[in-house]
Formats: C-alpha cells, structure tokens, sequence
C-alpha cells in the first residue's frame, strides 16, 4: 500500500508540472504554486482552464469556495450576498455560459432583483416574455410588503406553468443547472424558479437499432422528458408513475422509473428504486453504464436487463409488469427484470400474425443457435468426427483444405478474428468512407484469402453463416455475448472435439440457470417450471395470452378474460356473425 | 473459499489440454478409404483390395474422367495388418471410418466368413451399416472393373445408390454387415448377403424352352451373366445364400425378388406374366406393390410343423399386350388368380428349394418361433435350423390388381 501511494503521489507531481504550462506571475501560477506546498499528495489531475483574460474578482475565491456548501446554503434576503453566493458557486465571471440579469422591479419604490440562467438550455423568449416582461412593466408602481413580494409574484405575475419557490440554493442550482431560470427579489429570503427548459435537441426519429416493418417506428431521444412522454403517448392510464432519482455525485442525472402503480410488484419497484438510489458514483452518464452499475451478475454471460429504444417494446413490457428505467441523455430505456426468453423476443413476433411471427422465432432461436455454435461444430467435425460429414462433403472439404498449410482451427480463428475486425472497424469508420469496408472485407474474405491458399473456402462459408446469425439476434447485448462465447466453444471443440461442446453448454447453461435479474430466475419459466402464458418460444395467438408472466408476481395475474373476442360469444354454429 | 475453488477448477481445466489424450486430426492429413475388397492372398492369408478416395473440390470444374480414387491391393495376414501396411507407401493416414462397402470374395464366403466377420464387427472405424457384399469371382476385380464410375465420383455414393435401388426393383438385395452378423448369431435364421458380379458381357443366345419359361425367367439371372453391353461392368442382382458362415449358393434375381416377398422388404418391382391362354404370345406387365407386410404363422405339433405364409400384394396394370379387358369383370378376378398363382408357385418353389436343396432357413421363420418359448435357452434347444427342412408350407397370395394406371379400359385400337 505504502509504495501504491507513493507511486501516485510521483505520478500526479509529474502530470501536475508537464499538464499544466503555467505562465510566470498568473494567477495560475500563485494558486498551484501554493496548493503544492500544501498538499502536493492530493493534487489531482486537472487540466488548466483555459486562462480568462478577466481579472480576478474574488481575491480569496478558493478559500471560500470550499466552505460554500449549496445544500446548507440558504438564500438570503440581501440580493447583494445572494449575487456575490452565485458569483462565487458558479465560478463568475469565469463562466460564460451563466447569464446573471440585474433589472429592477417596478414597485414603489423600485426593487432590485436578479434572474440567473444558462445560456442554450434555457428558452430565451419564455425569459423575455413571461418573466423579465410582467416583472419590470406590469407592476406599475405598486406598494408591497417584502414577505409577500415573492408570493405574489409566484401566484399573480408569472405566466409560466412551473414556477416553484425555493429557499435553498441545492434546489436552485439543480433547477438552473437543468433549464430553469432562478429569479431573486431584493429583501426576500426566497427565489423562484420558473421552467423555462428549451434547449436544442434532437427530433424523434426512427429506430437505429431495433427497427420493424410492420409497427410504429418512432425512437427514443437524448431527453428524458421526451421519452416519458413518448411512453405516456402509448399507454393511457392514469396509474403510470414516473418517478425521478437523481444519480451521480458531481453529475447528477435524472433517472426515470416507470411503472404501473396497481400492477407492477410494489417490491420489484422499491428493489430498483433502491438499486438506483444507493448509487454512489461521481457520474452515471447513460443508461448502458447505469445498467452495469444495478445488474445482478456483472460476471454472467448474458445481459441481466434489455435495453430498448422503441416506446411500443417498454410500454408492452410496463404492462406486463415490468419496471422502466430511463436515463437522462440515453436515447435507451431499460426494462428490468428480464428472463433470457424476452431477450429472443423482437416485437415484430407480435405484429405479424401468428405463423409468421412464429417462423421468425424459429429462424431466430437457429440463428442464435447457428451464431454461437457453428464454427465450433465445424472444427469439431473437421479434426475430430469425420465419420459424420457425408463422404461427398468430406472429401470435397478435404480437397479444399489441400492447399492451406495452417491447422483448421488457426484457420477458424483468423478468420473468425478478420470477420470481427471488418465488424469493428464498421461501426467505428466515419460514414462517408463506410463503402471502402464492404469492399476491402470482401475482398480480403471472399477471395483474395482463399486464392492465396490461406483459408478454405467452406470455412468462409462457415464464418459468414455465423456472422450473419449473429445480425438476426434481435438484442444487440445478447448478439454480443453470442459472438464472445462463439470463440470459447471453437477453442473446447479443437481440444475436445463434440465432448468440449457439450462440457460448455452445460457449463453456459449452469451459469444462465444460476443467474437472476432482479430476483427473477433468469431462465424462467422453463427453470423453474412454472405455468405461463403460451410466450416462451413459440407465441400462441394474442388472445390466449391470458395471463401474465407469474414469475413477475405482478398485483395482477390476470391480462384478459378467457374469452377475449367477445364477438365469438354471439356466433352459433350455422348461423353468421350479424 | 469460493476463490479458491475458482482457481483450482481453472488450474484443473487448463490440465486438461495437456494429457496427451489428442484425437485431433486434420482432414487433409486422412486417406479415406470408400470401398475394401477382401480376397483369398496367394503369400499370406489374405489380399485386401483398397479403394482409397482422392479428394477433389465440389463443383470444380475439369475433364469428367479424372481419377478420383486410388485403387490399391496388400496381402497379409489380417485386414487391419493390411491397412498397417498400407500406411506405408500411402502418405496418407489411412482410416476405414468412410468405408460404406466391404466386397468378400466368393471364395473366402464359401470358406467362412465368420472369421473376416469378427474384426469388421469390433472395429471402431468400420461401420455396421456398411454393406457386405459377395461377388461372384475376385473382389479386386470387381473394384477396379468399377472404376469407370459413369455417374458417380466416388464408388460409395455409388453403391448408395445402387443398393437403395433395391426397394425400386426387388431384383437387388441390400445387406450390411449388422445384419449378417445378427443372422449369424440367430437360432433361427440363417445370413443372406447380396451377390455382385463382374459383367462378363454375355451374348444373349437362342433358347430352346418355351416361350413361358421365357418370359419367366426375364429376372432369372446369376450376377454378371445378364445379357447387355455397354455401361458399367459390375452387375448388383441377386443374392448369397448361407449356411451358417458358409456360402452354399446365389439366388438369381427372380428368386431374391420372392425372398424379399416373404421377408417383407419387398416394396415394389415390375413382373412380366405370360397371358393366360395365350401359349406365351401376349404378356401382361404389372407392377407388383406389397399392400401390408407378409402374415407368418407356424403351427407345431409333435408330429409336423407346418410354415403358413400369406402374401398381400396389389397390382398396377402397365402393359396388356393382348388388347383384352382385364381391368373389370370376371377377367380381371381370372388375371388375378393366374398372377397369384404364379407367385404362389414361385415362392413355394424357392421355399422347397431352400429346404431340400440348401437346408438353410434365410427367411427367418425360425424367429416366429421364439414366441413358444420362454427362455432363449428353451428356444435354441429347440433346434429350429435342424427342423426346418422337413417343415410344411403353405403359401397363399392376395393379390388384387388395384390400379389400371392411365387408361381405365383396354380398347382394341390399342393393339
């Protein structure tokens, strides 16, 4: 531990002179100067801000900053000191992006006041026309007392929707930090904050990830109200809560859960809660890493919660009675718990009728098969069960490999390892130059490796069907650990032939059947076997899915009555449908 | 605790690799062979002929006769000695685990097969499902008389398709090494096996029996004496008769398509009858389909047992020469009893022949037997191979002509 420190401590003195070029007599200079003859040790490693022409307004700006804590803070009635505590939380005149108006209310005799803001996340003209407006015109000389001052500019001049009042600067700086615009009055010990969110964001657009062809194709954006709202869009009901979490030491995001009050298990909805609240990071920035930080089993081999960008999927798993999280600049919601089977599931099952929608399941249960087991079963078979391959086939593979100098199972592996970089290398090309990689992947796959006697060409046959087994895997998390696990079963296959691949689905299996989401067996309702609606892997038609998925323990086991079309009880045998 | 037995099953799992237990072989590395011929050896005891695949890519595109096979012969003492001997001048690893055939030559079968049965049975790499073939002169020369494949690459797809070909003619008969092995082992069943030959290419000569007998014998050939040319040398009809591990006779074509009758593994094959009435001028062609799986029944009492065997075929009218009415009426049901006749006959005759002439039960009438017997014990000492030839047979035919096939009715202007 002792050279641990040490080592650090080395470490951040050496970034501390190299990062920041200090020029002689700046302010810059006098402050690191002097923090390191304090406590060199904890320097951490900060860029230099760029250097601000402006001087100084604050000579003792660092040591009062540290004892201005915004949540003991309270507002003051001396708009001087509440400027001055502004100045100094938001590090003015430094910052630019904070807009501090000073204007004066038209009372008698005229009050000063002060509206704080930031540039860009808030709306301009809601500024200009609901705040700065009725405050400085439609006052006109009126007597007020200080203590109702604030009141009655909440109840009778704001126009805005949202005007809250706060006497704590941690709701203030939360409420400006996220849009809204503070506004201080000279003699009150309270501000008002007033909603005047409106920043520049993107429109909803279609799904990138998850799209269908028959269905609604609109997608979740980077703002988390928009996303609530989209889910609210789709379900009507007046027992859907979203409740807000904040999450995040420095950062602190906006986390929505979302469920069904008279449906959902109260306890699955307080586990997440709880999950969620007792999050201690600095910084939780999209919904992916807050999956990582609440999931059961960081080590297990599957994802423990779906991620989805289209509201119809959170809003058909809401009313099964599942618990949305959505996170602030995620354009993703997370839908918690999840069985395995769910993640299999694409809503384009639902939207087709019935023997399609099941044609699709079972092209994609042999596609999920095919992506994780077919380069392991064919270097199984090649170096190790010959006797099964069809004589024809055999020899035919045989001759193929004749000019390759390389083992299969190098073979396997390097163009396995080439599919995954033309994979890589795909989606992290810029999108003007994309083409260049079809054709440079082609090349180098279909023919120039088989020309030079590299690989076979059944093998690329192999690697293709794999990868392209891999693309009809409708959740990209599970795809991905497909994909991983594809190279685990060829290494088993080439030691231990069709016995290593049985030892790891056994040992896969063991893992899936050992792990729980949210409390959830992972693999129910096949382990445990419980009784459920006819939605595993096949689906049955809608309106026998009666009931729904009992391992949730929803309030509300029952979906539909048994007789969902109610248009059959009037038909009788011989006679028509009037 | 728990990270301790993580490491130790990691550190038991990265072991595993290294015992030296390695079964891994690539596939080019493998000679394959497809087709094993097993001879009497001039030096040692053996002359094992080997057809060894020369692997060529699918769909490439080349001259149609191109060798794809190697035929090579090695005499030794046993057949995997031979296969040993064999890796020495084939830089191949030679394995059997692709062989779908074994040919025996005639003169080993008559010897006994037995004891060439016992290492093909053992044998990891050779298949039970492997057909066991006799041929009717050198196996060699079967092989390499084969080797101008006109439709296949390799003589394994080849004989596929030749030996599935027997459900089509009923000519032909399909054995493999199981099932001889099973009948070997039977009390009440003796092998058969099915009989190749090479085609000798046998001038068709003027006869001096009656035009019926002529028409009779249309199936009635040995392998390698059916009177054709051109095409591949090797001839698939008929079959091997055993008694137990010894060859005793072939049954021509005719006679094998009786025995699958009775057997039950006859599906369909196409007869040709002599009119009735008509002294041998006109002939019906039938196509003959089992319509249910043959009825066997034996009855025993001290002083005879009597073989009841009942046959249910159905019919598909696909020539009448004569120009007469068969499909409806009397003379259909009189057609019917003349073809149930003449099969009735041909069966018994093949059945008589196997009792007095063989004495040697390859139906397998002595498996309807064991229902008598409570132990297996019981059932061998009851020495049913022994009784067989002095038992009784009845045989009955229910044929029905089912099918006119696209005319309903002969008319005259079809003559």
């Amino acid at each position: 531990m002792k050279d641990k420190s040490s080592f650090w401590k080395r470490l951040s003195q050496v970034f501390t002179f190299q990062d920041l070029k200090i020029e002689k007599g700046s302010i810059y200079d006098q402050q690191e100067s002097m923090e390191e003859k304090k406590i060199p040790a904890q320097m951490t490693l900060k860029k230099p801000v760029r250097a601000s022409k402006t001087p100084l307004v604050l000579a003792d700006q660092k040591k009062q900053d540290s004892s201005l804590d915004p949540q003991k803070l309270r507002v003051s009635s001396c708009l001087e000191k509440n400027k001055g505590y502004l100045q100094q939380l938001y590090v003015l005149p430094k910052n630019k992006d904070i807009i501090v108006r000073e204007f004066y209310l038209d009372l008698d005799p005229p009050t000063p006041a002060l509206l704080v803001f930031i540039d860009g996340l808030a709306e301009k003209e809601t500024i200009n026309n609901a705040i700065l407006k009725p405050l400085m015109v439609f006052l006109r000389g009126k007597k007020l007392e200080n203590d109702d001052l604030i009141t009655y500019i909440q109840e009778h001049l704001l126009p805005g929707h949202e005007v809250e009042v706060a006497e704590d600067y941690q709701t203030i700086l939360e409420g400006i930090n996220y849009g809204d615009t503070a506004v201080f009055v000279e003699g009150c010990a309270k501000a008002l904050i007033v909603e005047t969110k409106g920043w520049e964001k993107r429109a909803i657009d279609k799904p990138e990830i998850e799209e269908v062809i028959l269905g609604p194709n609109e997608a979740f954006n980077e703002t988390i109200r928009s996303n609530t709202a989209l889910i609210r869009k789709n379900l009507r009901n007046e027992k859907l809560i979203t409740e807000m979490i904040k999450v995040g030491a420095r950062n602190r995001i906006d986390v929505a859960v979302m469920y069904l009050d008279d449906l959902t298990n109260p306890q699955l909805v307080e586990l997440v809660k709880k999950r969620i609240s007792s999050l201690n990071a600095d910084y939780i920035s999209v919904s992916s890493v807050l999956e990582q930080f609440i999931e059961d089993n960081p080590f297990c081999l599957c994802p423990q919660l779906l991620s989805t960008e289209r509201p119809d999927r959170v809003v058909s798993f809401l009313m099964e009675g599942h618990v949305a999280v959505l996170v602030d600049g995620a354009p993703l919601s997370l839908i918690a718990p999840v069985t395995f089977f769910s993640l299999i599931h694409s809503p384009e099952d639902y939207y087709l009728r019935l023997p399609y929608g099941n044609f699709i399941r079972f092209l994609r249960i042999l596609a999920i098969l095919i992506t994780l087991l077919i380069p392991g079963i064919y270097v199984a078979l090649v170096t190790f069960h010959q006797e099964m391959i069809p004589t024809e086939l055999l020899l035919a593979i045989a001759a193929s490999r004749v000019p390759v100098p390389f083992p299969t199972i190098f073979e396997v592996f390097s163009m396995e390892f080439a599919f995954e970089l033309i994979r890589e290398a795909g989606v992290r090309i810029p999108g003007i130059i994309g083409n260049t990689i079809g054709i440079v992947g082609a090349l180098i796959l279909g023919q120039a490796a088989v020309e030079a006697g590299i690989v076979s060409p059944i093998l690329i046959i192999v690697v293709a069907i794999a990868g392209l087994a891999s693309f009809a895997v409708p959740n990209f998390s599970l795809s991905f650990s497909l994909r991983q696990r594809r190279f685990m079963f060829t290494i088993l296959a080439a030691i231990f032939g069709f016995f290593g691949i049985a030892g790891g689905l056994f040992v896969y299996l063991t893992n899936l059947v050992n792990t729980k989401s949210f409390g959830v067996p992972y693999l129910a309702p096949y382990s445990p076997q419980v009784k459920t609606s006819p939605d595993v892997f096949w689906r049955g038609p809608l309106w026998s899915m009666e009931k729904r998925p009992p391992y949730l323990k929803s309030q509300d086991q029952q979906r539909q009555p048994n007789i969902s079309r109610g248009w059959l009880k009037k038909v009788r045998r011989g006679k028509k449908d009037e | 605790m728990f990270r301790k037995l993580r490491f130790l099953l990691i550190i038991a799992f990265l072991l595993l690799p290294l015992q030296g237990c390695w079964g891994m072989r690539e596939i080019d590395e493998m000679g394959y062979v497809l087709l094993m011929g097993i001879d009497k050896g001039k030096e040692n005891m053996v002359k094992v002929t080997f057809q060894i695949a020369l692997p060529k890519p699918l769909g490439e595109e080349g001259s149609g006769d191109e060798v794809s096979t190697e035929i090579v012969e090695v005499e030794a003492a046993s057949l995997f000695g031979a296969e040993q001997l064999l890796n020495t001048f084939v830089s191949k690893h030679i394995t059997l685990i692709h062989d779908t055939t074994v040919v025996v030559t005639e003169e080993i079968a008559r010897e006994g097969l037995a004891k060439y049965i016992n290492p093909l049975v053992r044998s990891r790499e050779i298949r039970r499902t492997n057909y066991l073939l006799v041929v009717k002169g050198k196996a060699n020369d079967f092989i390499e008389k084969n080797r101008g494949l006109v439709f296949e690459k390799y003589p394994s797809r080849q004989l596929d398709i030749l030996m599935a070909s027997s459900h089509l003619t009923g000519i032909m008969y399909k054995s493999d090494i199981h099932m001889f092995y099973r009948a070997l082992k039977s009390p009440g069943r003796q092998p058969v096996l099915a009989a190749v030959g090479i085609s000798q290419n046998v001038e068709a000569k003027a006869s001096d029996e009656s035009k019926i007998e002529e028409i009779k014998r249309e199936n009635a050939y040995l392998p390698g004496e059916i009177p054709r040319k051109g095409g591949n040398k090797i001839d698939v009809i008929g079959q091997a008769v055993f008694k137990e591990e010894r060859l005793v006779d072939f049954l021509n074509g005719e006679e094998t398509r009786f025995y699958q009758m009775v057997t039950g593994e006859f599906r369909q094959s196409i007869f040709s009858f002599p009119e009735p009435g008509s002294a041998g001028n006109f002939i019906i062609v039938m196509k003959i389909r089992k319509a249910c799986s043959p009825d066997i029944t034996i009855t025993a009492d001290e002083r005879k047992t009597t073989i009841k065997v009942k046959l249910f075929l159905n019919g598909e009218i696909m020539s009448i020469q004569s120009g007469k009415n068969y499909e409806i009426g009397p003379l259909g049901n009189e057609l019917e009893r003349h073809i149930s006749g003449l099969i009735t006959a041909g069966v018994s005759q093949l059945i008589k022949k196997t009792q007095k002439e063989y004495y040697s039960d390859i139906f397998g009438f002595g498996e309807f037997t064991r229902h008598f017997f409570w132990t297996w014990e019981e059932w061998e000492n009851y020495q049913w191979l022994e009784k067989y030839p002095y038992c009784a047979v009845e045989v009955q035919t229910f044929f029905r002509i089912r099918d006119p096939g696209m005319m309903s009715q002969t008319t005259s202007s079809d003559n």
